[in-house]
């Protein structure tokens, strides 16, 4: 079995952890490359340097992913850097309770500033103005320059220059808690100087310079927020935990004294009430879960205004509560999923907060080890009102929204509120979510303005959401636009006050050819706004496809590939890929992308070499001989010694591991006794640790393994990957699935399963592509589902209306085909019969004059689905089927 | 057309209903008058030859009153032909859609695999005048996880030899019918049912070594220990390592949810080609030639055929 789906770690492809360190588990230490495991700050700061080190090494090390990831890092030294959060933490990811002790000694000064800064960092949620901030004080309290601190924490990012930090003009200031503690600073006394000496103190100036901005920062915050209670400082005692007259102005101790102003939305006050929740999870459920809802509510209200890294905390620490909820049994799905239950109303954030919950639900479906129950908990709950599907799992927040906001427009356009209010957050997440990608984000407002358009009362009632979403538009010439916006013209059931909104918001873009006399006024008749159309197409030039060398070799590849036969499995599926391939050449021909074309034709024309790769020999185990290893150990019977003797023997044997030897081995390792035989015998097995008989052996012994962590250790070798179970006190579900997969990974139930895996990927990345996806493509199934959510958002502007073909229909039709279909290549069935409905649609709107032509193809394709036995036939004739179209869609004459 | 013919002994192979499950529906012919004057009553038979493609209620009331008394097999025959026919006439018109999606709910209740129970359910949706909600393929309750994985054990104990525990496990129910309900996973050629494992575990542990695979004499004997010559040392049940792999998957499968990868669920066969819920496509599965719409001296006509019957 090499199937993504199977092999894929509870983490997304797309996780950038995964990317720098391989596939880790979930929280702190895991994130950290330890066991959770006791720590002290000395440790804690080793193994984090490590970890830097480690990153740095990276070839990637200097893109925005490493940088994520290193300020993960530092959050999570932070949290553990705290002895009482880390004891927590340790509960949370298991390992023993023994308090940590600190080394000897307070540490060296430098270490201790050392810390003082991650804690700055890890506090502020990363690397943001906050923690320059705080980073700033600590500095000044040192008298050391910000640009050596800052070299000490290994960022990339730019040194800070302290003259530029400007107190920003935002609500959710945290700044109260900063003048808490520059009050602490004051209660120390001066007796920390000394240490002054050890740390360099070159840029002197500099750190003096930061000192001044401080201060500036800090009274203009003071007087601008008179309303905002002063919290009243801490004890002016010395955390005594850290073993030093610390000068730490900000440690957690001091945290629950500061009001956690959630309202307004501060990234470290919404943070500290999840963690605070999670922490609570041990001792009342219902109460921690009270706590969370009201910190993911604030969140919801507020995410679009933080910044990556406050984001990135945040949602961390949601995930980590989901984790702990899902030990204790404790259902979060309705907590999670519960702004998608609720209406679209006025209330400001009310469209942010679905998004968000729409994220983190994709997030969390993306967690496989979350334990199934959880899973199917939050997969019934998370559908966006009137939405056809369930959310997928996404690799992150982001992506998860990303892929939920057509559905939100849906979702918004088909509430009763018409006020422009929740139009206006929509485009304030999208903005969130795609930047500065413009096209997905063009593609993404057209989708929505269409939806609004279509919905009862578009007209007076809409015209103010409209005119936002128009206005939202880059208004560059594309065929998505073109398509629409000449679709919303023709569509007399949309009101003319609609329209005139949109050539209002046209002309006030001022983009290339538009001038003030293409606004259509609101009353206009059908002459007035074919007049407006009319010049409008001369300014876009909708022009054909010019037919070239290229698309005469596509054309004859394509009639080739048309007629080519394939009669087993793999060499359907390999067929059908490289159909898959050639309708995504024609798309780069149909849109003016010759060079993306003609790359994909020589490889079309050279079949990749890759598909050769051979499979592993299928896994044989052997049947004990009287040679076996196990007699001799058997014989040994209770003495220790000869046991033991027995065991050398094996080591130093060239033997083959039969089912008894290796029953022997796992037996031992499992429950051996005394110490020294069980160590003996884990270390053969370990040895052997790929023989076939290990594995099924291990398998057969395991409703008797003692749950034990070193049992956690060389199981999960055998099962040959190092998942997050492994290190949580209860692994044993997990772990079992683990080793199911690899079973199946090693004993194929057919010798042909590996290369239709490998032809099934190859499919997949056709899909992938054509999708539109860049980067490591996911399963098929992952990709065809893609791809069909591709075709349906840059479908949905669509106002031609045949009957049986409105995108309504198709969804329909979609829908009622998944609620039969239960494995999940009929699924991937259905997503592309979809895809073959989205296709004929758009070919209908190119080519309106050859309507019948497309019907006989989609009549040809579901009478030969209907009769095809096998579904990997089915995906054969809708490949052929999407190709086919594709040609009458570039066949000459092709203007509309 | 060669496939067309094969796909349709498929389907109607397994959409067979009453007492017969081996009787493909094309083959069993209409039912002989006898047969029918001896189980409709005369108000039955009346509707009968009275019914009328352009309304498509009389075939579902019809049927329904057949059902009310399911007693024999050519009632129920009958009664599937009337509701296919409704489907069928319905259809078309959005009026009568109403009673198409009320006669394909019908015909569900007729069919014996979850499968085509679903389907037939997903076409009465497709018919109904709205957005009714679709059917869905609900998730598993909680107790019937812990069930599944104990039908997973079963695997896993029988080709161990530890025969009393999987009889044991087997006296449960709920584990026996998840068994059965996956006989055609449990090895490869799908032939190994879960009687026969049933008997397999009968034969374990192993009488001579207890399945320690070993026989280790009495130290004050000083004889060697040496292979069990009973099991060979390796008791339990022997699988081809195809049936292997196929055991392993459905073990996976009663586990979890996780994608199962192409390769494998082609393997294992577990993947049929989709489904349509296309309402026309009903009577051409059920093998009914809707053209014939009326029916005369016990079989269907077409219309054009008949005489005008008063009764
Ligand atoms: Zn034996």
């Amino acid at each position: 079995m090499t199937s993504r789906g199977v092999r894929q770690s509870s983490r997304g492809r797309a996780d950038p952890v995964a990317l720098f360190f391989g596939p880790t588990g979930s929280g702190p230490f895991a994130l950290l490359g330890v066991d959770a495991r006791p720590m002290d700050s000395a440790d804690v700061l080793e193994v984090l340097h490590r970890r830097l080190d480690q990153l740095a090494g990276h070839p990637q090390s200097a893109t925005p992913a490493a940088e994520e990831v290193r300020l993960a890092l530092h959050s999570a030294a932070a949290q553990l850097c705290d002895p009482a959060l880390q004891e927590l933490l340790l509960q949370q990811w298991g390992g023993s309770k023994e308090r940590p002790r600190e080394r000897s000694g307070p540490g060296t000064p430098q270490a201790l500033f050392e810390r003082e800064l991650h804690l700055a960092v890890g506090m502020s949620g990363g690397w943001n103005d906050q923690a320059r901030l705080r980073v700033l004080a600590a500095c000044e309290a040192r008298g050391v320059a910000v640009a050596d601190a800052v070299s000490l924490l290994s960022l990339r990012s730019p040194p800070v220059e302290p003259v530029r930090i400007q107190p920003r003009a935002r609500s959710r200031s945290t700044y109260p808690a900063l003048a808490a503690e520059v009050h602490l600073e004051e209660a120390y006394p001066q007796e920390l100087h000394p240490e002054k000496e050890y740390v360099r103190w070159d840029i002197f100036l500099l750190a003096g310079f930061g000192a001044l901005a401080l201060v500036s920062v800090i009274a203009t915050i003071i007087l601008l927020s008179p309303s905002r209670p002063t919290p009243s400082p801490a004890p002016a005692t010395p955390a005594p935990e850290l073993g030093v007259a610390s000068p730490v102005p900000v440690s957690v101790q001091e945290l629950p004294a500061i009001p956690a102003d959630l309202s307004s939305g501060d990234a470290r006050a919404i943070s500290l009430e999840i963690v605070g929740s999670t922490r609570d999870l041990a001792t009342d459920g219902a109460a921690a879960l009270q706590r969370f809802s009201r910190g993911y509510e604030a969140f919801g209200k507020s995410w679009t205004m933080m910044q990556a890294d406050e984001l990135a905390a945040v949602v961390s620490g949601i995930v980590d509560f989901a984790f702990a909820a899902s030990r204790q049994d404790i259902d979060v799905a309705k907590a999670i999923t519960a702004p998608l239950a609720t209406p679209i109303g006025d209330a400001k954030g009310s469209v942010r907060t679905l998004a968000m919950s729409a994220g983190i639900a994709s997030r969390l479906l993306s967690e496989a080890d979350l334990g199934r129950a959880a899973i199917q908990s939050i997969a019934s709950l998370a559908i966006i009102p009137g939405a056809a599907q369930a959310l997928d799992g996404a690799a992150s927040f982001r992506a998860g929204i990303e892929r939920a906001l057509p559905d939100i427009a849906v979702a918004i356009a088909g509430s009763s509120n018409r006020s422009p209010q929740p139009w206006k957050e929509f485009i304030e997440v999208r903005d969130a979510v795609f930047a500065d990608r413009t096209e997905p984000k063009d593609r993404l407002t057209i989708g929505a303005l269409d939806a609004l358009l279509h919905a009862p009362d578009a007209g007076v009632a809409g015209a103010p959401g409209v005119q936002v979403l128009a206005a939202a538009l880059s208004w560059q010439a594309s065929d998505d636009l073109r398509n629409a916006v000449f679709g919303w013209f023709d569509d007399m059931a949309i009101p003319g006050e609609a329209i005139s909104a949109i050539t209002r918001a046209m002309v006030a873009s001022s983009a290339p050819g538009i001038d003030s006399t293409m606004v259509l006024a609101p009353a206009s008749g059908p002459e007035a706004r074919a007049a407006v159309r009319e010049r409008l197409a001369q300014v876009w030039q909708a022009g054909p496809v010019r037919t070239s060398d290229i698309s005469e070799e596509w054309k004859a590849l394509a009639a080739k590939l048309l007629s080519e036969p394939a009669t087993d499995p793999k060499a359907q599926l390999l067929l059908a890929s490289r159909l898959a391939l050639l309708t995504l050449a024609g798309e780069d021909i149909r849109t003016s992308k010759p060079d993306d074309a003609k790359a994909a034709l020589r490889e079309l024309v050279t079949p990749a070499a890759s598909n050769a790769q051979t499979p592993p020999p299928p896994a044989r185990v052997p049947s004990p001989g009287p040679q076996s290893g196990a007699i001799d150990f058997a014989q040994a019977g209770n003495s220790v010694q000869a046991r033991l003797e027995a065991l050398k023997k094996i080591q130093n044997s060239s033997l083959e591991t039969d089912s008894l030897l290796a029953r022997m081995l796992v037996v031992e390792s499992a429950r051996g006794s005394p110490a020294p035989v069980r160590d003996a015998a884990r270390a053969e097995l370990r040895r052997r640790i790929d023989a076939p008989a290990i594995l099924l052996a291990t398998i057969e012994f395991f409703r008797q393994l003692p749950e034990t962590p070193e049992n956690a250790d060389w199981v999960s070798e055998v099962a040959g990957k190092p998942g997050a179970w492994k290190n949580r006190p209860k692994w044993k579900v997990s772990g079992l699935l683990a080793l199911l997969d690899r079973a199946c990974e090693r004993f194929p139930a057919s010798s042909s399963e590996a290369s239709i895996d490998a032809a099934a990927d190859a499919l997949g990345r056709a899909w992938w592509l054509r999708a539109g996806e860049s980067g490591e493509p996911g399963s098929a199934d992952q990709s065809i589902r893609r791809l069909e959510s591709a075709l349906d958002s840059t479908t949905r502007a669509v106002s031609r209306r045949e009957p049986g073909w409105s995108p309504s229909e198709i969804r329909r039709r979609k829908e009622a085909r998944l609620s039969i279909a239960t494995a999940s290549l009929e699924k991937a069935v259905v997503m592309q019969a979809a895809c073959v409905e989205w296709t004929a649609l758009q070919a209908m709107m190119d080519r309106p004059r050859a309507g019948e032509a497309i019907r006989d193809i989609t009549r040809e394709w579901s009478m030969r689905c209907r009769t095809a036995d096998t579904a990997v036939l089915q995906l054969l004739e809708g490949e052929r089927a999407m190709l086919q179209l594709q040609v009458l869609r570039l066949s000459a004459g092709g203007k509309s | 057309m060669i496939r067309l013919a094969f796909f349709l002994s498929c389907v109607c192979s397994y959409l067979s209903l009453g007492a017969d499950p081996a009787m493909p529906a094309q083959s069993a012919g209409p039912p002989t008058r006898e047969a029918l004057t001896l189980s409709l009553d005369p108000e039955e038979q009346r509707k009968l030859l009275q019914i009328d493609s352009r309304r498509p209620q009389e075939y579902l009331e019809l049927a329904e009153d057949l059902l009310d008394r399911p007693d024999s097999q050519p009632r129920l025959e009958l009664a599937r032909d009337l509701l296919v026919r409704a489907i069928e006439y319905g259809r078309v018109l959005p009026e009568n859609r109403r009673v198409a999606s009320s006669a394909a709910a019908a015909l569900a209740t007729l069919c014996r695999r979850p499968s085509d129970q679903l389907w037939l359910r997903a076409i009465a949706t497709v018919l109904q005048p709205g957005d009714a909600p679709l059917p869905q393929v609900s998730a598993k309750p909680l107790a019937n996880q812990a069930a599944e994985a104990k039908a997973s054990m079963v695997l896993t104990l029988i080709r161990a030899g530890e025969g009393t525990e999987v009889t044991e496990l087997l006296r449960d129910d709920a584990v026996r019918a998840i068994l059965v309900r996956h006989e055609s996973e449990l090895s490869a050629d799908g032939t190994l049912t879960v009687t026969d494992i049933e008997n397999e575990a009968k034969k374990w542990p192993c009488p001579e070594c207890s399945n320690a695979g070993i026989i280790t004499p009495p130290k004050s004997q000083h004889a060697a220990a040496k292979i069990c010559p009973v099991c060979a040392g390796n008791p339990g049940l022997k699988l081809s390592p195809e049936s292997l792999g196929a055991q392993l998957r459905l073990q996976r499968r009663l586990q979890s949810d996780a994608p199962e990868s192409w390769g494998s669920q082609l393997a294992t066969q577990t993947a049929p080609p989709a489904r349509d819920p296309d309402p026309a496509s009903v009577a051409i599965v059920f093998g009914v030639d809707a053209r014939k719409s009326v029916w005369r001296e016990g079989v269907w006509i077409s219309p054009a055929d008949a005489k005008p019957e008063n009764p």
